[in-house]
C-alpha cells in the first residue's frame, strides 16, 4: 500500500468510558492482499445479519433570525418526516457543516461540538465536544460512527457513539476516511480514497479489507444492502472481494452530457458547508433496484439549479423534465421515486420514470441547505400533501417546450441540451415547440440558433412548418420577429412539402427575411416548387439578378434560376439566358447561370 | 474573398450609393405632395403651384436608347422624365426595363422616369419594387406609385405601413395623405401609435369629424412636433372640409397647453395664416396668443 505508515491513536476518552483502540493493523500500510479471504468470511458472517432501512426525513438548516432579548443560536435544524404518521420537528444550535442523516439519526456539528438527534423526532440523543469538520456518519440504531476532518482538516478523526452518548472508540488517522457504514457492530470505513477497511467496534481490530480499482469514499446501506462507492456503487455481496479485478457487482450511471458535469456521488471527504454549493444543486440522483444489481426504475433524475430531468439508466435519454420555483438543493432516491429538497423548503417527491409528483412536504422555511433521506419510503405511505389529479399529463415534448420558455441565464447550458431531445422526438408538436421558440421574442437569443438547427432537421409536423411560414414581419401588428424562414426551408425540403412551396416564394419577396434565409428558401424551392409559383420567381430573379447584395443573395438568384429552367417553358429559359449574357448581371452570378446550360441545342 | 467577389461587391456597393444619392430627391418631391411640412401645408390654402412645362419629347429617339446599353438606357430614361407626360408613350419600354431588371442606379431612375410620364395603369410594373430589399428602392417605388394615384398604389402604401424600415414607413404614410385615402385612416393612427410621425400629417390631411376629433385629442400625449404637422393640415383644409368652429376648436386646444412650444406654433401660425383664409380662425389664433402670453402679439 502507498501513502504514510497508519497511525491509530488510543482513544480519548472525555468522560464517557470508551472502549480500547488498538494501534497495530488499522490503516496500515503494510497491509497484506489475502486474496478476499477475510471479506468473504465477513459477508457469510453477515449475510444473515438484517439491515435496517435509514428512517425516510429531511433536514434543513435555517439561519435564526437575531431576536430581542436572549442570544439564540444562529441556526435551526428543522426536520420533516416523508412518510405518513411524523411529526415536524427543530433544534436551534449553531451549524459549521453539513447535518447527516444516518440509520435512526441525524447528525450535526457546530460551535465546538458535535451531536446526533433522533432523526424522526429530533430528540437530542447526545452532545459532546468536537473540534473537526463533519464528513459523514453511519449507523445501525444502536452505534452512531461518525467520520470528523483532524485538525487543520487534515487526516481523520473516526469515533464510534453508542445511542447513549459514551464514545466506543475514537481512531485518528492522517489518512483520510469518508462516509462511513455500521453494520452487525462494524464500522466499514472508506479510506484513502479507494479502500474500505471493515473495523470491528468490539475488538478495535480491523477484520478485513477491500481494495477497489476505482473512486471509493463512502459506505451507506439502502434498500436493507450495504454499498461502497463514489463514481459507481459495489455491493457487498459474495463477489465484493473481487472489485480491484473489476469482477464485483456494480452499478453505475450511464455516460450523459449533463451541464455542470454532475455527480451521483460527491468525495465522501469533501468538506461541505452549512449552505448549499453549486454542486449540490447540479446534482444526480438514483436508486439501486431490490436486488442491488440495477438501477431501480430503470432511471435516474439530475438536477440542474430549478430544473429536474429523469434519463433512462440505460440509454441516457430525456424521459421527463420539470421546472420548479426555487433552485433544488439536496435529493434521495428510493423505489420508484426520489425526493428533492428545494431551497423554499419544499420536498417533492416524484416519479423517477415519468416524473409526476407523488406528494409534498414543506420544511416551512427558507433553507440554507438540505439533507434527505428516503431509502425508507415505500408508494402508499409518503407524507405531506398528496399530489391532486393530474390534469391531462403533458408530452414531454410539451414540457421540454414549457422548461426552456422561461428566461434565466443560468439555465442555458441545460435548456440548450433538452432542446437538443427536443428536435430528436418524434412527436410532431416537438416541431411546434421549436418553431415557438425560435419565434417568441423571450427565448434568449443564445437559444434560438439552437432552436433553428433543430426546426432544420425535423422530418414531421409539416402542418405547423406551413403555418408557420404564412407568419411575416408585421410593424403594425407588433409581429418583429421573422419566421426562422431558413430552418423552415430546410424542414420543408427535407419532408418534401410541396404544399410549402407557395409560402416560400412569398417569403423571396419579402424584403423583412435575411439574405441567408432567403438563401435556403430558394434552395428548398428548387425540389418543392410547382408551376404555381413561377410567377413570384421570375420577380425574384428579375429584381436580384442585378442587384443582390451579397452571396447569400446571389445563390439564391442563381437557385431561382436553376427552378425557372426546371419547371417553365421555353420563356423561362430565354429569360436565364438572356440574363446570362446581360452585362448588367452581377458577375458571380453570370458566371453560375452561364453552367446551367440552357442554350438550346 | 475572392478577387471577382470583390469586384462585384465594390460595384454593389457604388450602385447602392448611386440610389441612395438619387432616391431623396425623388422622395423629397413627393413630400412637396404629401404636405408633411407645416409650412408648406400651410401654404397650400392658396392653391397647388402649377407643374413646369415640360420639353417635348422625341419618344421614338428615348425608346430607341431604352433598347440599347446601359450609358444609353440612363440617357433615354432622363430625357423621357424630362419631357413628363408628352413621353407617355415610352412608358411601356420603361416598365419593360423594370420587369426584366436592371441595376440600382438605372432602377430608381426608371421608377421616378415612370412616375413622371405615367399613370394608374403603370403601377404594377412598379409594385414589384415597393418590396426590394434595398429600402432605398422601396421608398422610390412607393414615390412613384403615390404620383400615378389609384387602387393598386394606395393597397402598396397601407402594405408598407408595416415595412420593417422607419423611412419606408415614413414615405407610405405621407403617400397615403397625399392620396386622400381614407381608407387608410385606422391604419394611419395605429402607425401613429406606432411612432411613425408622418401619420400625423396624413391624418390631418384626410380625417373627417370623427378622425380629426381623435387627432387632436392626442394633443398633450403625442410629441408635439409630431401632432403638430396632422393639425397644420386641418387647419390648412377649406371650410366645406373641416368647420371653421372646429378649427377654433382646435386653436384653443392648442392655447390650452400654455407651454413654450405652443406658443411659438400659435406665433408661428399667425404669420403664416394668409389673407383670404378665415377670419374668424384668425381672431382665434389672435386671441389664444393673448390669452397664453398675457401680452397682445
Amino acid at each position: 500500500m502507498k501513502g504514510g505508515s497508519a497511525m491509530l491513536v488510543a482513544a480519548f476518552t472525555i468522560g464517557c468510558g470508551g472502549g480500547q483502540t488498538r494501534l497495530d493493523s488499522v490503516f496500515s500500510s503494510d497491509w497484506r492482499d489475502d486474496g478476499g479471504v477475510a471479506v468473504r468470511r465477513l459477508h457469510a458472517k453477515l449475510a444473515s445479519f438484517p439491515v435496517r432501512r435509514n428512517a425516510p426525513v429531511a433536514v434543513g438548516v435555517v439561519e435564526n433570525a437575531p431576536g430581542g432579548g436572549l442570544p439564540a443560536p444562529s441556526h435551526m435544524l428543522v426536520g420533516a418526516p416523508l412518510a405518513e404518521g411524523g411529526a415536524y420537528w427543530s433544534y436551534s444550535h449553531p451549524i459549521d457543516g453539513r447535518p447527516q442523516i444516518a440509520g435512526s439519526v441525524v447528525v450535526a456539528a457546530g460551535g465546538g461540538e458535535l451531536f446526533a438527534l433522533d432523526a424522526l423526532t429530533g430528540r437530542p440523543l447526545w452532545v459532546r465536544q468536537s473540534g473537526g469538520a463533519l464528513r459523514g456518519a453511519g449507523d445501525d440504531g444502536r452505534t452512531t460512527v461518525v467520520s470528523l476532518g483532524g485538525i487543520g482538516d487534515t487526516g481523520s478523526i473516526v469515533l464510534a457513539i453508542a445511542h447513549d452518548g459514551s464514545v466506543l472508540r475514537q481512531l485518528e488517522t492522517p489518512h483520510l476516511v469518508g462516509v462511513p457504514a455500521v453494520l452487525g457492530n462494524y464500522a466499514f470505513l472508506p479510506w484513502q480514497g479507494q479502500y474500505v477497511t471493515a473495523y470491528d467496534i468490539s475488538s478495535g481490530e480491523e477484520n478485513a479489507r477491500l481494495s477497489f480499482g476505482e473512486p471509493v469514499s463512502r459506505a451507506f446501506t439502502h434498500g436493507g444492502r450495504l454499498y461502497f462507492g463514489e463514481r459507481g456503487l459495489f455491493r457487498f455481496d459474495e463477489k465484493v472481494s473481487q472489485a480491484s479485478t473489476r469482477q464485483a457487482s456494480r452499478i453505475a450511471l450511464p455516460a450523459h452530457e449533463l451541464p455542470g458535469e454532475p455527480k451521483w456521488f460527491r468525495p465522501g471527504t469533501e468538506r461541505r458547508g452549512a449552505t448549499a454549493d453549486a454542486l449540490d444543486k447540479v446534482a444526480l440522483f438514483a436508486a439501486p433496484d431490490g436486488a442491488g444489481s440495477a438501477l431501480d426504475s430503470d432511471h435516474f433524475v439530475a438536477t440542474y439549479y430549478k430544473i429536474a430531468v429523469g434519463l433512462d439508466a440505460k440509454t441516457g435519454t430525456v424521459a421527463w423534465v420539470r421546472k420548479h420555483a426555487s433552485d433544488f438543493m439536496a435529493g434521495s432516491a428510493f423505489q420508484g421515486g426520489v425526493a428533492l429538497c428545494d431551497s423554499a423548503g419544499k420536498v417533492t417527491l416524484a416519479s423517477t420514470s415519468t416524473g409526476a409528483t407523488l406528494s409534498s412536504i414543506s420544511l416551512g422555511n427558507n433553507l440554507k441547505s438540505c439533507t434527505v433521506e428516503a431509502d425508507g419510503l415505500v408508494s402508499g405511505t409518503f407524507g405531506g400533501r398528496p399530489a391532486g389529479e393530474d390534469a391531462a399529463p403533458k408530452s414531454l415534448a410539451e414540457q421540454i417546450a414549457a422548461v426552456i420558455g422561461f428566461t434565466e441565464n443560468e439555465m442555458l447550458p441545460i435548456q440548450k441540451l433538452l432542446l437538443g431531445t427536443l428536435g430528436k422526438l418524434e412527436d410532431p408538436k416537438a416541431t411546434k415547440m421549436l418553431i415557438d421558440l425560435a419565434i417568441h421574442p423571450r427565448t434568449p437569443a443564445l437559444l434560438v440558433a439552437d432552436a433553428e438547427r433543430a426546426l432544420s432537421g425535423r422530418r414531421n409536423g409539416a402542418e405547423y412548418v406551413i403555418e408557420a411560414l404564412g407568419r411575416h414581419y408585421d410593424f403594425l401588428k407588433d409581429v418583429l420577429r421573422a419566421p426562422p424562414l431558413g430552418a423552415l426551408a430546410d424542414a420543408a425540403l427535407g419532408m418534401k412539402e410541396s404544399r410549402a412551396a407557395p409560402a416560400l416564394a412569398s417569403h423571396l419577396l419579402d424584403p423583412a427575411d435575411a439574405a441567408s434565409d432567403v438563401r435556403h428558401a430558394a434552395a428548398a424551392l428548387t425540389e418543392i416548387a410547382r408551376k404555381s409559383e413561377l410567377p413570384q420567381l421570375r420577380t425574384f430573379f428579375a429584381l436580384y439578378r442585378t442587384t443582390a447584395a451579397d452571396e447569400d443573395l446571389a445563390a439564391a438568384v442563381v437557385s431561382v434560376a436553376r427552378t425557372l429552367v426546371k419547371l417553365g417553358g421555353p420563356e423561362d429559359k430565354a429569360l436565364v439566358l438572356k440574363a446570362a449574357e446581360d452585362p448588367l448581371t452581377l458577375p458571380p452570378i453570370k458566371w453560375q447561370l452561364a453552367q446551367l446550360n440552357v442554350r438550346p441545342r | 474573398m475572392q478577387t471577382g467577389q470583390r469586384t462585384w461587391m465594390a460595384r454593389a456597393a457604388w450602385m447602392l450609393l448611386g440610389v441612395a444619392c438619387l432616391t431623396p430627391r425623388v422622395a423629397q418631391s413627393e413630400e412637396k405632395t404629401a404636405g408633411t411640412d407645416p409650412k408648406k401645408s400651410a401654404s397650400a390654402t392658396r392653391g397647388p403651384k402649377a407643374a413646369p412645362p415640360s420639353a417635348p419629347a422625341n419618344v421614338t429617339a428615348i425608346a430607341e436608347k431604352l433598347r440599347s446599353g446601359p450609358s444609353d438606357v440612363r440617357a433615354g430614361l432622363t430625357e423621357a422624365k424630362a419631357a413628363g407626360k408628352s413621353a407617355r408613350s415610352v412608358a411601356p419600354a420603361v416598365e419593360e426595363l423594370l420587369r426584366a431588371g436592371t441595376n440600382l442606379e438605372l432602377t430608381g431612375l426608371a421608377l421616378s422616369t415612370l412616375a413622371e410620364i405615367g399613370d394608374e395603369a403603370n403601377a404594377a410594373a412598379i409594385l414589384p419594387y415597393a418590396r426590394h430589399r434595398v429600402p432605398e428602392l422601396r421608398k422610390a417605388a412607393l414615390s412613384a406609385l403615390t404620383r400615378l394615384r389609384g387602387a393598386q398604389a394606395r393597397a402598396a402604401l397601407r402594405e408598407a405601413l408595416s415595412d420593417s424600415d422607419a423611412g419606408v414607413r415614413g414615405v407610405a404614410a405621407g403617400g397615403l395623405g397625399a392620396l386622400k385615402a381614407t381608407e387608410a385612416t385606422a391604419d394611419l393612427f395605429v402607425a401613429l401609435d406606432h411612432n411613425v410621425p408622418e401619420a400625423a400629417s396624413s391624418l390631418g390631411l384626410i380625417c373627417t369629424a370623427e378622425p380629426c376629433e381623435k387627432l387632436v385629442a392626442k394633443l398633450g400625449t403625442l410629441r408635439f412636433d409630431v401632432i403638430v404637422t396632422g393639425l397644420d393640415a386641418i387647419l390648412a383644409r377649406p371650410a366645406g372640409e373641416v368647420s371653421d368652429e372646429f378649427k377654433i376648436r382646435l386653436v384653443e386646444r392648442v392655447r390650452d397647453l400654455r407651454s413654450e412650444p405652443a406658443r411659438n406654433y400659435l406665433r408661428d401660425l399667425q404669420a403664416r395664416w394668409h389673407m383670404d383664409g378665415s377670419r374668424r380662425v384668425k381672431q382665434a389664433i389672435d386671441q389664444a396668443l393673448i390669452a397664453s402670453s398675457g401680452s397682445p402679439p
